[in-house]
């Protein structure tokens, strides 16, 4: 597991970038459970400064981090060269000695680790070459990346040495550095990868649709009575009654986002009853298209599949996608409402100045017509442009499939990642005077760790 | 905001509250809680146990317009005969459905090759003495209070100097000699040893620190706490209908895939992995 993590909250801007190792020989439950002592640091990186975009300097800096973080997980991997072939006899816990093939199977991190790991740019997809402006659609059609491959192709002399002129480091979203684990034996590299329940559905697609439902509730003047509906839901074992309306929260974390996912769907069906001869048909769609990602979305969290709720799972994601063109409209972005500011500059100088010499009803039912004219030339440009096309949005195609490869998904989520940051980094950095804090957090814990380890071994005497 | 009991109107804020209400007062309605269900899933069993949970016997018998009639025996479940029953089609599908099968393991893997030495010795050293290095379960609880607790070295050495604390008891009188005593405290420490590196980039030289990966492998798999727990090879579970389980990674294809097979050394895994996701891409675009 990999995740950069904040230290101080308001002062100071201190970070760490911890690397933690699990061993899934484990089963998830024992694994994942914060008091069995199974995650353990591997590594405390340093932190690159923050640079800005548009500096050439600072883009020959980028390149020079990129390199540097290539060297350390180098280093940090040497030990398993080979291994992965050969074997190594380990002990192990049952007083039995067995040829071991440590082999890195999963990289769990966010999408930015991930980007900067594999050295992509931030809108594409780590395991498959999908174009960026397909990554709204459902397709799985796309060639999986080979890494190896970009590692042989010269950067800068890219189209001289492939067959087809057409791709380029562009086309395939590659950035500079190159894929941290290239060399690493019998490794899969698009394939570390996994899907991530926290911030791709939670905090990502969720989020994303709950804008756009609101978006929805506010064109058919029903977001008061959802509101309303939504903090008058009755307490539940298990449940966390939300005490504000989903507008009124600034910040939504994880698990107010998962909780939000249980009960969306029945106070949006509350919020669309009843609706007019022309609602119909919208308000059938979008309940359609929530009601098919809530049932993704619980259908992901299942602890062990078969084909035939993976076939649920595809079922869900596919009418999900048939039908979430009914929330285009309502999401317009800064660089939509550009263009729409340009456009009506741009009607508005075309229209015909000759207004003192026509009679005030006429002039009246040019402006209509023309406010007219203007709104639909918007909704067309809006309809035109908003899209789907996200990475978070296309990471859902890639869950039936990693089911079949790695097992369920929970198991692979980032909050474990982030319980770990809060025993071993933040405590540890609490604990600390502040000065050189990195070699005072890995010392911190082994204190600790060494006690509770001794205590879950007597235990299990 | 509190909410409302949609039975009796009264207010709550916490669930675990509401939960315990709906319970006591509202036993007799028809509401399908998961920890009803649990409490009334073994009726014959538990009947001391689920009289206490259920203290209302009477409401219960009152409301008895379910199928099965209350127990005669006044127990409190008769409310929720409904639903601990199974329907009829479930009973049917569980006598026709054979008992689960059994996983399909794979040949060969996860054998051992030897055994540990001195492992016996190391078992028998904890049972003996659970405590070692500390002189006595006194002196270890102490020290996992102190680091658990977070207590400053300054204090510690306090409490010890000004006569709190029993040096004698405990088995050491300072934070100095407790932290000799934590470092000799796991055995298998000499894994977890850290390493410090250096990187430069290019304005400013910046430490870092790393574990051999290795080791820290080495340490997981030599815990004892984990032993009843560790899969040491690929699996494949199918359910009664004969279908297959895909839930934790050892029963999914990508280790059985990966998996050493002794009999075809030149069989390539990856190629493999890239078969089964073709198949899997050629049957989606058929099914769309």
């Amino acid at each position: 597991m990999f995740d950069q993590t904040h230290l101080t909250n308001f002062s100071g801007d201190k970070k760490a970038w911890p690397v933690y190792i699990m061993l899934r020989n484990l089963p998830a439950g024992r694994r994942n459970s914060p008091t069995s002592m199974a995650v353990l640091l591997l590594a405390l990186l340093p932190i690159p400064p923050k640079l800005s975009k548009s500096s050439k300097a600072d883009q020959h800096q980028r390149q020079i981090n990129a390199d540097t973080l290539r060297d350390v997980f180098e280093l940090i991997f040497a030990s398993l060269e080979d291994l992965a072939h050969d074997g190594v006899p380990i002990d192990c816990a049952d007083g039995k000695v067995r040829r071991c093939f440590p082999i890195l199977a999963a990289w769990i991190a966010d999408h930015m680790e991930n980007v900067a790991l594999h050295g992509i740019k931030s809108n594409v997809c780590p395991r498959c070459e999908v174009p960026a402006v397909e990554l709204g659609t459902n397709m799985k059609v796309y060639p999986v990346r080979d890494y190896a491959i970009y590692h042989h192709y010269n950067y800068e002399n890219w189209i001289g040495e492939t067959d087809n002129a057409d791709i380029t480091p562009e086309s395939l979203g590659i950035s500079l550095g190159q894929n941290v684990f290239y060399g690493l034996n019998r490794v899969s590299m698009c394939d570390l990868h996994k899907p991530d329940m926290l911030y791709t559905v939670y905090l990502g697609i969720f989020k994303h649709m709950m804008d756009r439902i609101q978006g929805f509730l506010k064109k058919h003047g029903r977001l008061e009575v959802f509101d309303e509906v939504g903090k008058a839901l009755p307490p539940y074992p298990g449940f966390l009654v939300p005490k504000k309306a989903y507008r009124e929260v600034t910040q939504w974390q994880g698990k107010e986002m998962r909780n939000l996912g249980r009960c969306v769907l029945g106070v949006l069906a509350v919020a669309l009853r009843q609706p007019g001869s022309a609602q119909l048909i919208p308000f059938k769609r979008a309940l359609g298209c929530v009601r098919a990602l809530v049932n993704f979305n619980m259908m992901a969290q299942y602890r062990s599949h078969t084909a035939e709720t993976i076939t649920y799972m595809e079922d869900y994601l596919d009418t999900f996608h048939k039908m979430k063109d009914i929330f285009l409209e309502f999401r317009v972005t800064k660089h939509i409402r550009t263009k729409i500011d340009e456009q009506r500059m741009v009607l508005r100088h075309d229209r015909p100045k000759t207004r003192e010499c026509i009679a005030l009803a006429k002039r009246r039912q040019m402006r209509d017509a023309a406010r007219e004219e203007e709104t639909k030339r918007r909704m067309d440009l809006i309809f035109c442009e908003s899209h789907f096309n996200f990475i978070k949005m296309h990471l859902l195609s890639h869950f039936c499939d990693h089911i079949h490869q790695f097992g369920n998904i929970p198991m692979y989520s980032t909050k474990f990642g982030e319980l770990a940051h809060k025993t071993q980094m933040k405590a540890g950095w609490r604990q600390s005077n502040k000065n050189d804090a990195s070699r005072q957090i890995v010392q911190s814990y082994s204190q600790q760790h060494g006690i509770r380890m001794r205590l879950l071994n007597l235990e299990s005497l | 905001m509190p909410n409302k009991c949609p039975f009796c109107q009264r207010k709550y804020s916490r669930s675990g509250a509401y939960k315990k209400h709906l319970r006591n007062a509202h036993a007799n309605l028809d509401i399908v809680l998961a920890s009803t269900i649990k409490y009334a899933s073994s009726p014959t069993t538990n009947d001391n146990k689920g009289s206490n949970i259920l203290p209302h016997e009477g409401h219960l018998h009152l409301d008895s317009n379910y199928e099965s009639d209350p127990d005669p025996t006044g127990h409190a479940y008769g409310a929720f005969d409904d639903i601990s029953h199974k329907s009829d089609t479930e009973i049917l599908n569980e006598t026709a459905c054979p008992l689960p099968s059994k996983p399909l393991l794979y040949e060969g893997a996860g054998e051992s090759i030897g055994d540990v030495k001195g492992f016996e010795q190391e078992q028998s050293n904890l049972c003996q003495h659970p405590w070692s290095p500390f002189s006595s379960a006194h002196g270890f609880k102490l020290a996992s209070w102190f680091i658990e607790g977070q207590v400053p070295k300054s204090r510690i050495n306090e409490y010890f100097s000004s006569g709190l604390g029993n040096a004698s008891s405990a088995g050491y009188s300072s934070m100095h000699t407790l932290e000799n005593l934590l470092q000799a405290l796991d055995p298998h420490s000499p894994y977890l040893q850290w390493n410090e590196g250096q990187v430069d980039d290019g304005k400013r030289t910046l430490p870092f620190f790393y574990r051999n990966i290795l080791d820290c492998l080495r340490y997981l798999l030599r815990q004892i706490a984990y032993r009843d727990d560790f899969v040491y090879a690929p699996c494949r579970e199918y359910d009664t209908n004969g279908q297959r389980i895909y839930a934790e990674m050892h029963t999914a294809d990508w280790w059985w895939d990966l998996q050493v097979q002794p009999h075809n050394p030149f069989l390539s895994k990856h190629s493999l992995t890239e078969t089964r996701r073709h198949f899997r891409q050629v049957r989606h675009l058929f099914r769309s």
